[in-house]
């Protein structure tokens, strides 16, 4: 298995590992005043819209053949895992502020999320190193 | 597989995983009350009847000879 693959799988497993969190390590299940969810919930809601996209750009480096594509899908993967560490910052929706059981979810999606972006960035440079030129005269015409 | 079918099964499990955000199976379920945000209550004692020397009384009448 070539070093591409390798990534990619890794990239597809971490992913999906990242999706199922929240049933593996649960945040608070807690309800707020008034009896409505209280932030880490909507947060968590938010990650795993972005992580299901990553888990399809994840999967879509089995599928690319060139390497600007690969290039290109690396890039918004590495976006996407910044994202996924981003939402449950104070700054961004937040997680509960007495911490405890969303502060440990909080903790491995930062991990998950951060093997995630290192992931996407060594396949961004493998293919940076492989980028195939298009001929100058090849210009799309409509 | 070519990059169609790829495109084709992404929407189905996007749409899936939607599916599954607005079922709520993604996480954990909601405790129904919780000891930190308010006065635990147990349903056994209301309505139930409490046997007061003898004589069969309500909670909420015992509450108010308490106080009387």
């Amino acid at each position: 298995m070539d070093r591409y693959k390798l990534l990619s799988w890794s990239a597809v497993i971490v992913s999906i590992a990242l999706l199922l969190l929240p049933r593996i390590v649960p945040i608070c299940t807690g309800l707020g005043a008034g009896g409505s969810p209280m932030q880490c919930h909507y947060a968590y809601q938010a990650v795993f819209v972005v992580t299901l996209l990553a888990v399809i750009q994840a999967a879509a480096f089995l599928v690319l053949r060139t390497a600007e594509a690969r290039l290109l899908n690396g890039f918004v993967l590495l976006l996407l895992g910044i994202t996924i560490i981003v939402l449950p910052q104070s700054w961004a929706i937040g997680i509960c502020p007495h911490g405890g059981a969303c502060a440990k979810t909080t903790f491995f999606l930062t991990l998950g999320g951060g093997l995630l972006v290192l992931l996407s960035a060594a396949t961004v440079w493998l293919n940076r190193q492989t980028r195939e030129e298009l001929p100058a005269n090849s210009e799309i015409r409509d | 597989m070519n990059l169609q079918r790829f495109l084709l099964w992404s929407l189905i499990v996007f749409l899936l995983g939607l599916a599954v955000l607005y079922t709520g199976a993604n996480r954990a379920p909601f405790r129904q009350s919780s000891p930190a945000h308010g006065q635990h209550q147990s349903s056994l004692s209301n309505g139930a009847t409490v046997l007061d020397n003898g004589k069969a009384t309500t909670p909420a009448s015992r509450t108010d000879f308490a106080r009387a």
